[in-house]
C-alpha cells in the first residue's frame, strides 16, 4: 500500500509567483531522493484554496520511506526554505 | 561450546516440507500489499504480485513442458523477474540452475551439457548465441528475460493464469537448485541443494540475525550465486521483510540508499569500497541494525574501520555452497574479533587431522573443517565420485577449508587446503585457469597463486615458464584467455618466471611463491580490474 504525502503552502504576501514556481521546480528535484517514488509540485487551479495556491503532492511505498524522505538532508534544507517562504503549511498523508 | 540452539529445530520441525515458497504464499494471502522488493528505478512488487507473477511464470514453465525435477537454466541480469523465476520453479518443482552472466561460451556448453536443462533463459542481447548452445546441447526451448522485465519469456509467461499449474508435493529433500562451484580438478561441480536445506538454513538465519518483518534488506548481491539468492532472498521471505534490489554493487548507489536500509549483505571487497567513499558515515547508516560479510575472510583493519566509521559491527559468518551456512557470530555483538562464529543450530562442527583425518579435539589446533548438517547438499550432479570424495561415512562434509576452533566454540579459517582462491568474494580453483594456460602455445608450464590485493581481498596471479623465452607476453596470453575464462577467473597478473620451487616430489610450492610475490599488487600499485 503506498503512501500518499500532500503538501499545500500558502506563501508569504511578499512572495512572488516566479519566487514560487522556482521553488516548485526544487521540491520536483527531491525526487532524486531514493525513498521518493514520484513528485508532483504546481501552483493550485482551484478557486477555493483558502490562499494555499500551491502545493506537491509526493508518492512513497510506505510509512517507512516517508520517514526517511522527511529525515533526509536535501529535505530539511527544502523545509527550512519553504518555512522562510511560506506563511503556512497543511500537511496530510493518505494511504493508497 | 557455545551453540545456537532451539530456534532452527522448531524451524526444521514446523517447515520440513515446505520450501521458500511457502513463505511468499502465506504472506502473500494474509498482507497481499506488503512490499517485498522495490528497485532503484521505482518499480515496487508487493508479496501478492510477486505471488502473481510467479504462479503465472510456473505455469509457462509447466505449458513448456518442464516437469517437476527438470533443469531451468538462468543467465540473467539481476532483475525482479529473474528472481520471481527462481520462486516459480521452487513452486511447481523444477530445478533452478541460475549461471554467472560472466560466463564464456565456452563455459557455457560445459554447464549445458552437464546440466541438461529442459529450459534456457538468457539476455535479450545473448539470444543468439545461446540459442545455438541449447540447440547442441538439445535444450527443450531458450527464451529471453532483460534487465528491465521484458523479454520473450515475460511475454509468454505474463498472459498465462496464476494458478494454471501443479504445486509440488513432492519430498522436501529433492533438489530445489543446482549451484555449480569451481572445480579442483579443472571442472566445475554442480552442488544440488535441497528444498528442505534453503528452509532450514533461511528459518535459522532469519532468528540468528533477529530480521522482522519491519526489515529492509539493501540487496546489492548477484542472484546467481547462494549468497544473494538464498542467505539474502530467503531469509527476507522467511521474515515477510523487504528488499531494495540494486542491480549490481555500485558504491554511489549503495550509499544513497544506506539510509533506508535495516540490513546490508555483503563481501569484503564492497565494504573496503565503501570506506574509501567520502560520503560513507554513521549518518548514513543510521537505520542499519546488522551488517553481514561473508564469501570471503575479511581483515580486522577493515573490521575496525567499518566500526569507527559506520558505528556498526560486521558480523562474519562462514558458509559453502555445499552446506549453505555453517557458523555466525551473534549480532548482539557479542561475536570474537577473528572468528566467523559459532555454529547454528543442529549443525556440528569438528576439526580433522590434515593427514589421518581424525577428529582433533584440542581446541586450538589447526585442521580440515568437517560440517555435518540440515543444511548439507545432496550431492554433486551426477558425480557420485567427487562426492563419495568429500562426504566422510559418519556424514560429515569435508569443506577443504582449514581451521581451528576456540575453548568457548567459536570457529577461526586459518586457510584452504585446496589452495582455493577467493577474488572479490568469488571463488577461483587455480587448476581450472591453469588447465587453460598451459593450453596456450608456447606455454611449457603454468602455476596459479592468489595474492593479497587490497580490493578484491586476493587476486589471481599467473606464474608461466615460456617454451621459448621471448616469444610468450601478458597481453596475448591475457586476451587469449578471456573467450576461454570468466573475467573474474582471469590473472591480475601474468609473471615469466624460468623455474618454480618445487619440493622433492617435484610438486610447486606455492606457498613460497606466495611469500616471494606477497607485496606484488601493492609494488605495482593494485594493478588489475
Amino acid at each position: 500500500m503506498t503512501i500518499q504525502h500532500i503538501v499545500l503552502l500558502k506563501a508569504h504576501e511578499h512572495v512572488s509567483d516566479a519566487e514560487m514556481d522556482a521553488l516548485m521546480a526544487k521540491v520536483k528535484q527531491l525526487e532524486s531522493i531514493p525513498a521518493v517514488l514520484e513528485i508532483t509540485a504546481t501552483k493550485n487551479i482551484n478557486d477555493r484554496d483558502h490562499g494555499y495556491s500551491y502545493g506537491a503532492v509526493m508518492k512513497f511505498a510506505d510509512a517507512s520511506s516517508l520517514q526517511c524522505y522527511l529525515e533526509h538532508p536535501e529535505h530539511q534544507t527544502m523545509s527550512a526554505e519553504v518555512k522562510r517562504v511560506c506563511a503556512d503549511i497543511l500537511t496530510v498523508d493518505f494511504e493508497h | 561450546m557455545c551453540r545456537y540452539f532451539d530456534s532452527g529445530l522448531r524451524a526444521l520441525n514446523k517447515l520440513s516440507a515446505d520450501d521458500p515458497a511457502i513463505w511468499l504464499d502465506s504472506v502473500a494471502e494474509a498482507d497481499p500489499e506488503r512490499l517485498l522488493i522495490r528497485t532503484t528505478d521505482k518499480r515496487l512488487y508487493s508479496y501478492g504480485k510477486v505471488a502473481d507473477i510467479s504462479g503465472r511464470f510456473a505455469t509457462y514453465l509447466s505449458q513448456c513442458g518442464v516437469c517437476a525435477g527438470d533443469r531451468v537454466a538462468a543467465q540473467v541480469d539481476k532483475s525482479p523477474e529473474g528472481y520471481i523465476l527462481y520462486l516459480a520453479c521452487l513452486r511447481m518443482g523444477a530445478i533452478f540452475l541460475p549461471l554467472n552472466t560472466a560466463y564464456s561460451k565456452a563455459e557455457m556448453e560445459y554447464f549445458i551439457s552437464d546440466a541438461q536443462p529442459r529450459l534456457l533463459v538468457c539476455r535479450p542481447e545473448s539470444i543468439e548465441q545461446t540459442k545455438a548452445i541449447a540447440e547442441k546441447f538439445n535444450v527443450h526451448k531458450t527464451l529471453s528475460l532483460g534487465i528491465d522485465g521484458t523479454g520473450t519469456f515475460i511475454e509468454n509467461a505474463l498472459s498465462c493464469q496464476a494458478d494454471g499449474f501443479t504445486r509440488f508435493s513432492g519430498d522436501a529433500s529433492d533438489a530445489a537448485a543446482l549451484l555449480y562451484t569451481s572445480g579442483t580438478t579443472g571442472r566445475s561441480k554442480g552442488a544440488m541443494i535441497s528444498r528442505r536445506a534453503l528452509v532450514y538454513c533461511a528459518n535459522t538465519l532469519a532468528e540468528c540475525w533477529q530480521f522482522t518483518a519491519d526489515d529492509i534488506l539493501l540487496h546489492v548481491l548477484p542472484m546467481f550465486h547462494g549468497h544473494g539468492l538464498f542467505i539474502a532472498g530467503n531469509t527476507v521471505l522467511a521474515a515477510g521483510a523487504q528488499m531494495i534490489f540494486t542491480n549490481r554493487f555500485d558504491v554511489n548507489e549503495v550509499i544513497r540508499y544506506l539510509p533506508e536500509a535495516t540490513v546490508f549483505m555483503g563481501v569484503p571487497t564492497m565494504y573496503t569500497r565503501l570506506l574509501k567513499h567520502p560520503d560513507f558515515s554513521k549518518n548514513v547508516c543510521r537505520k542499519l541494525r546488522l551488517t553481514i560479510s561473508g564469501s570471503a575472510p575479511i581483515t580486522s583493519e577493515t573490521l575496525e574501520a567499518f566500526r569507527k566509521r559506520s558505528g556498526n559491527s560486521i558480523v562474519e559468518r562462514y558458509g559453502l555452497t555445499e552446506t549453505l551456512i555453517v557458523t555466525s557470530n551473534p549480532c548482539n555483538g557479542m561475536g570474537e574479533p577473528g572468528s566467523v562464529g559459532i555454529p547454528l543450530a543442529n549443525i556440528d562442527l569438528r576439526i580433522a587431522d590434515i593427514e589421518t583425518g581424525v577428529e582433533l579435539t584440542e581446541p586450538n589446533t589447526v585442521g580440515k573443517i568437517e560440517v555435518r548438517s540440515p543444511c548439507l547438499f545432496n550431492g554433486y550432479w551426477r558425480n557420485a565420485e567427487k562426492t563419495a570424495q568429500d562426504m566422510c561415512s559418519d556424514g560429515y562434509f569435508s569443506t577443504g577449508d582449514l581451521g581451528t576452533i576456540d575453548e568457548k566454540g567459536f570457529l577461526y579459517l586459518v586457510g584452504r587446503d585446496k589452495d582455493m582462491i577467493i577474488t572479490g568474494g568469488y571463488n577461483v580453483y587455480p587448476k581450472e585457469v591453469e588447465t587453460e594456460i598451459d593450453a596456450l602455445k608456447n606455454v611449457q608450464e603454468s602455476t596459479v597463486i592468489g595474492l593479497p590485493h587490497p580490493d578484491f581481498g586476493e587476486a589471481v596471479t599467473a606464474l608461466v615458464i615460456s617454451e621459448t623465452p621471448g616469444e610468450l607476453n601478458e597481453a596475448s596470453m591475457l586476451s587469449a584467455l578471456v573467450d576461454r575464462l570468466a573475467k573474474y577467473k582471469c590473472p591480475k597478473k601474468v609473471l615469466f618466471v624460468d623455474e618454480f620451487p618445487r619440493n622433492a616430489m617435484g610438486k610447486i610450492q606455492k606457498n613460497l611463491l606466495k611469500q616471494q610475490y606477497e607485496k606484488l599488487y601493492q609494488e605495482i600499485g593494485q594493478t588489475g580490474n
